[in-house]
């Protein structure tokens, strides 16, 4: 336990997030509205899976969360309180659109990401080492990140966001482009988390992941939180059958789910 | 606090280490001693046989200075003059010339020399404030800026930035200066440059460097937050190249009315104007190390006032 960071996050509290966007083309001006009135909990421990449409607001969100971006209204509290830098500063990060230097060797630049959010230089260094090796990539370390494959680029940035050691994930979409291996060492690594009780939110459109990974589903529809429970809670609004010994899988009942109301 | 200085120390390397920054400080440094030692050869008609390095003058051009030389010698000897009171009558014209220019050198080296350290301390904020430019698009364009601003405040990774770029900066200024300081050595007392108080023109001139690159960048910086790819970028900073461009055509072509009240006021005491003829007019003697001084606290205290503007519109436009 590091003392530095003095506490841990236990809760992360969203409460009534609305978000608009102008967005102005030549002569018309149109709002957007991505988030409206989001609200909901993540806690200790707890694996919390975003679901949505393309569109439906699940980045916006995240970005608010991590303050990226500004919401209209409303509020985010950790541990019962206001957010802060440093709680931010204790949260793994992966953005949508994926983020890392493009010209930067991958160690190096893991290593400045690792330390800005308050890691010794000793420690980033063993961290980095510790995630590239985990995720197999040692050997493109002094590469350029952007001579990286895809995938590869997609692994840099895991290790990017688990290096920090951080108390909280927030992961937009973690798994695009991983593959099985890396996919594996995602969902271990999210277990991980959730034993050490710690929070995790992550967004995909995989919903078998979803499925298998969370304790609690949100989803989002055009910015709106319509259904927010347990899987099994969510099989019961679907009204399908809870009898069978394999449960209907997730992705068989999203098209109800979203269309509910 | 910290994280400034992470955030400096990475851009310091990326700068450093880029090919714009090693090609541009090598072409500096060569041109400085490459001008320095021309000017002996060009300047210095008379007495300069044994004080020239060898590496500045081949065989060739020593046959043809000698040769001009002994014309010179013939050409003095009919008219009767001695080769000083020759020297004295020519520089007594080339004054009454400047002076006719209203410009007060009193050594013509002194003119080279600080238009070209106005030019080179042009080129050096320019390449910096590109690379700050550059750099800003690439983090918002890439989403690291989402990485980076989830750990410290937009303050913060500005304030890095810039301070960064500015050593970087730094490091060519003294380079620039060493190759000076090289070049009055190599020509061994004979270079242009000779007269220029080095130690407190090297203070005055590193001290107006480092205001340039921090007031420039920060407005690259700031310019180039609003736009979302290399090329929008390109558009938009250039307010802050003309803002540039201004004080330095007025350095460079209003230098003969800088006595004028007014004029010399805006060139010396203005910020943005300073910084390019401050150095250039104590190089020059025209204005003193006080002057220089005063203008040199009116830069600074000018400063958060734009880093303020610059971090506003930074942190507006940079994730949006
Ligand atoms: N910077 C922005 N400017 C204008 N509109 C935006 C901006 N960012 C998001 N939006 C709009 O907000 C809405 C929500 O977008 P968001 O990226 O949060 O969706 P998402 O759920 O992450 O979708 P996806 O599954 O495609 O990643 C969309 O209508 C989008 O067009
Ligand atoms: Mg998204």
């Amino acid at each position: 336990m590091d003392f530095s960071f003095g506490y841990d996050i236990m809760e992360i509290e969203l409460k009534n997030i609305s978000k608009q966007f102008k967005t102005s083309s030549k002569d018309s001006e149109k709002i957007v509205q991505a988030l409206d009135d989001v609200s909901f909990k993540i806690k200790e421990g707890e694996v919390f899976g975003f679901v949505g449409a393309n569109g439906a607001g699940k980045s916006t969100t995240m970005r608010i969360i991590m303050g990226v971006l500004n919401p209209d209204s409303g509020s985010i509290l950790v541990n019962g309180e206001k957010i802060n830098r440093n709680d931010r500063q204790k949260m793994g990060y992966m953005p949508s659109e994926r983020g890392l230097y493009p010209k930067m060797k991958v160690y190096e630049q893991i290593k400045f990401l690792t330390e800005i959010h308050g890691l010794s230089s000793k420690d980033a260094k063993k961290q980095t080492n510790f995630w590239l090796k985990k995720l197999d990539i040692t050997q493109h370390k002094d590469k350029l990140l952007q001579t990286l494959s895809t995938g590869n680029q997609q692994k840099a940035q895991l290790v990017a966001t688990l290096a920090p050691k951080p108390e909280v994930l927030i992961l937009d979409e973690p798994f695009r482009g991983l593959d099985p291996i890396a996919v594996k060492v995602m969902v271990n690594t999210i277990k991980d988390f959730a034993n050490e009780n710690k929070p995790v939110l992550f967004s995909s459109h995989q919903l078998e992941l979803i499925d298998k990974l969370a304790d609690k589903v949100s989803i989002i529809k055009d910015g709106k939180i319509i259904i927010n429970g347990t899987p099994k809670q969510l099989r019961e609004k679907a009204n399908v059958s809870q009898t069978k010994t394999i449960p209907t899988p997730l992705s068989d009942i999203f098209g109800d789910l979203i269309n509910f109301n | 606090m910290r994280n400034i200085l992470l955030v400096a120390k990475r851009e310091f390397k990326t700068r450093i280490f880029s090919k714009s920054f090693i090609f541009s400080t090598i072409v500096f440094a060569i041109l400085i001693v490459a001008i320095g030692g021309i000017n002996v050869i060009i300047s210095n008609g008379g007495g300069f046989d044994n004080s020239i390095p060898n590496l500045m003058m081949d065989t060739n051009t020593k046959a043809i200075a000698d040769a001009n030389n002994q014309a010179e010698d013939e050409v003095l000897q009919q008219h009767g003059l001695t080769k000083e009171q020759f020297n004295t009558e020519i520089s007594s014209k080339s004054e009454e010339i400047i002076a006719g220019l209203n410009l007060k050198e009193n050594n013509p080296g002194n003119i080279t020399f600080s238009f070209m350290i106005l030019i080179l301390m042009f080129m050096s904020i320019v390449l910096s404030g590109n690379q700050m430019s550059s750099g800003v698009v690439e983090e918002k364009s890439n989403s690291i800026v989402e990485i980076l601003l989830s750990a410290m405040s937009s303050f913060q990774l500005l304030s890095g930035k810039i301070i960064g770029l500015a050593c970087a900066g730094l490091i060519q200024i003294i380079v620039i200066l060493i190759a000076l300081v090289s070049s009055i050595e190599i020509s061994g007392g004979e270079s242009i440059f000779n007269g220029i108080p080095i130690d407190t023109f090297g203070f005055v001139l590193i001290m107006f460097a480092i205001v340039g690159y921090i007031s420039f960048s920060s407005l690259y910086a700031a310019f180039a937050s609003t736009a979302n790819s290399p090329t929008e970028a390109q558009t938009a900073v250039t307010p802050v190249a003309i803002l540039m461009l201004i004080p330095f055509y007025a350095t460079l072509f209003l230098q003969g009315a800088s006595n004028n009240p007014i004029i010399g006021g805006i060139l010396h005491y203005c910020p943005f104007f300073s910084i390019f003829s401050i150095p250039l007019d104590y190089a020059k003697g025209v204005v003193t190390l006080n002057q220089s001084l005063i203008s040199l606290a009116i830069s600074i205290i000018a400063i958060p006032i734009i880093f303020w503007f610059a971090s506003k519109l930074y942190k507006r436009s940079v994730l949006s």
